[in-house]
């Protein structure tokens, strides 16, 4: 003891300044915030999470650099034809459906073991016998998912839509949608919300984080396995009117199909192919707002009340 | 001042009650709860600390509403859970410096106070270590480190001895011995060990199936009524008994060469007659102590009814 390098070793009280009670979540959500951003796999999944953007970028600088030095008369003109089929807010919306897995590998990363892990080893002992509430608890749980998760997306987009802005106006980046950041903004956050509530509702189930992400993956790749059934049908078929409009609005319902969809709703578009190649593949129209939103509210809504009822600092025997 | 105030506590798990219009008065210092397996003492603690809504009936916790002030409540309150917990991927003080905030400190005097508390509870050499990797007795102390980060005015410890080898043990009783006196912080302690709350408390309450059955001061509990008086002599004398009871005092019980004599006398008197008795029957008095019974028994008869 002696050789401790504090020389009072006593305990002394605290008197100090104390916050009030009262938005502890805060607290909570700082502390898996700044957890999220020591993990090296976060910044590696942000960046992959560009590759759409990226591979655009490396597209435009070949029209214009590369062909255009080469031949710049016919180089202009197959960058005139590229960039008088692009609808901007389509690639910015086809940037984030591209990436859906990496948000899949996020949330597993961020918010697999947010709950489960503290149930593993009864952490909620710890936060509530502070003046932290179970509000406290779950909100600073799903705030800690959503504001990284949401991060990883932003920065790529917003990324490109700086370099547009400086890049494309000419193109008519500017022109064609000028609120197209804001339904960006919208389709990120939707969708980092409606994935957190998903981690946040299983993990409160399991108390193992292996054992919730591998929930999380399972619900994520089964739904995207139904959608994409549905698509198919859809893509090789010729249904009447009323028929198609149904199986457009199931193609959506997956987890994937339900962030893309919302996407698709907040950027006012029915979507575009990628970089505009295969032009031949049939688009599926933007599905119902009323529908998807409702579909989306509903499910986060469950995952929630998971959570609020499985989240309990004592177990009740009956 | 009375540290909590609770009247006609009731608290039900389904059809079960768990504890039944239970009234009492906590007194400041260190507080002994006792009471066999199930007896509601952890209940009452949870109940404390508003993690189990009562049935019925109420109270104050260092003068905050249980019902309404649970917060508050938390704010002021140090709890050390009977179960192994912790945060996981943290180092230990990077634990106890966030349960500091969890508790209100802000950042810079939680990460101090995390240090202080480390060196107190005796793990400032393993303070950077994760607590996954801790020991048995190590994870006791991380918990009983958190719990006091924010500088509590009521502990409260769930078996803070559970699990723990003597060593162990014994310094974690000295640590709960050492915050409870001349630190200002009260400390209830929840045990069905006895000679842990004989070592560390000054008063005890004691619970059975959810009522409460006695509380006092342990002094208190552990004397007899008639102050009996246990003499030793240098050897047993037969004649000392028949010497006794011509100079009125009454045997109660007899072990070896120890008598316990008990009279109707002040004890003054009763000490003056023992000597007379000796003095007649030619018997050396090696010691002479007011008799105490045990804890142990004092709980047991509590228990008993």
């Amino acid at each position: 003891m002696a050789s401790s390098p504090l020389a009072d070793l006593t305990y002394r009280g605290y008197d100090g300044p104390r916050a009030s009670p009262g938005k502890r979540w805060t607290v909570i959500t700082r502390q898996m915030i700044r957890a999220a951003f020591k993990k090296r796999v976060y910044w590696v999944m942000t960046l992959l999470s560009s590759w759409y953007f990226l591979t655009f970028l490396m597209l435009t600088f070949i029209f214009d650099a590369i062909l255009g030095q080469a031949n710049p008369e016919q180089g202009e003109q197959i960058a005139k034809q590229f960039y008088d089929l692009i609808i901007w807010r389509a690639q910015l919306l086809n940037g984030f459906a591209g990436s859906t897995v990496y948000l899949l590998v996020l949330a597993l990363i961020l918010g697999a073991g947010a709950i489960a892990n503290d149930n593993r080893t009864n952490a909620l002992l710890v936060y509530l016998s502070k003046p932290c509430s179970k509000f406290d608890y779950i909100f600073g749980k799903w705030m800690g998912i959503f504001v990284p998760m949401s991060l990883a997306f932003l920065i790529p987009g917003v990324g490109f839509y700086l370099i547009g802005i400086l890049n494309y106006r000419e193109q008519g980046f500017l022109t064609q949608t000028p609120w197209m950041l804001l339904g960006y903004l919208a389709t990120i956050l939707t969708a980092s919300a409606f994935m957190s509530s998903i981690c946040v509702g299983i993990s409160s189930l399991f108390n193992q984080g292996r054992l919730a992400g591998a929930t999380i993956a399972g619900v994520f790749f089964l739904s995207k396995f139904f959608s994409t059934l549905v698509g198919q049908i859809l893509q090789n078929s010729d249904l009447r009117f009323g028929a198609s409009y149904w199986l457009e609005q199931l193609s959506y319902l997956s987890v994937d199909g339900i962030m893309f969809g919302l996407g698709k709703i907040f950027m006012n578009t029915d979507g575009q192919a990628m970089y505009v190649i295969n032009q031949q593949t049939r688009i599926v129209p933007a599905p119902n707002p009323a529908l998807m939103l409702g579909v989306m509210i509903v499910l986060s809504a469950f995952f929630i009340w998971i959570a609020v009822a499985r989240v309990r600092a004592v177990e009740v025997v009956k | 001042m009375a540290v909590a105030e609770i009247q006609n506590l009731s608290v039900r798990y389904g059809s079960f009650v768990a504890l039944r219009d239970f009234s009492i008065t906590l007194p400041e210092g260190c507080i002994g709860l006792l009471g066999p397996n199930g007896a509601g003492k952890t209940t009452f603690l949870k109940t404390m600390l508003g993690f189990i809504s009562p049935a019925s009936g109420g109270g104050t916790v260092l003068g905050k509403n249980l019902a309404k002030q649970g917060s508050e409540i938390r704010q002021l309150v140090g709890y050390m859970p009977e179960q192994d917990c912790h945060i996981p991927g943290m180092s230990a003080v990077q634990f106890v410096a966030f349960a500091g905030e969890l508790a209100g400190l802000p950042a810079n005097q939680a990460i101090r106070r995390a240090h202080e508390v480390m060196e107190y509870v005796g793990l400032g050499e393993a303070r950077y270590r994760l607590v996954e990797t801790y020991s048995t007795g190590m994870k006791q102390r991380i918990k009983l480190a958190q719990a006091l980060v924010h500088g509590p005015k009521l502990l409260l410890l769930d078996e803070p001895t559970n699990g723990l080898d003597p060593k162990g043990r014994e310094e974690m009783l000295k640590l709960v011995k050492s915050i409870s006196h001349g630190k200002g912080v009260n400390v209830l302690v929840c045990s069905h060990v006895l000679p842990d709350i004989e070592r560390t408390c000054d008063e005890v309450i004691v619970l059975l199936r959810g009522e409460l059955k006695t509380q006092g001061k342990i002094r208190d509990l552990k004397s007899i009524t008639g102050e009996p008086v246990d003499v030793e002599l240098k050897e047993a004398n037969e004649a000392f008994v028949q010497a006794a009871s011509i100079k009125g005092l009454n045997l109660v019980e007899r072990r070896g060469s120890t008598y316990r004599l008990q009279s109707p006398h002040t004890l003054a008197e009763t000490n003056k007659l023992i000597f007379e008795a000796a003095q007649l029957s030619l018997s050396q008095v090696r010691s002479m102590r007011v008799a105490t019974r045990s804890l142990e028994e004092a709980f047991m008869e509590a228990v008993r009814g």
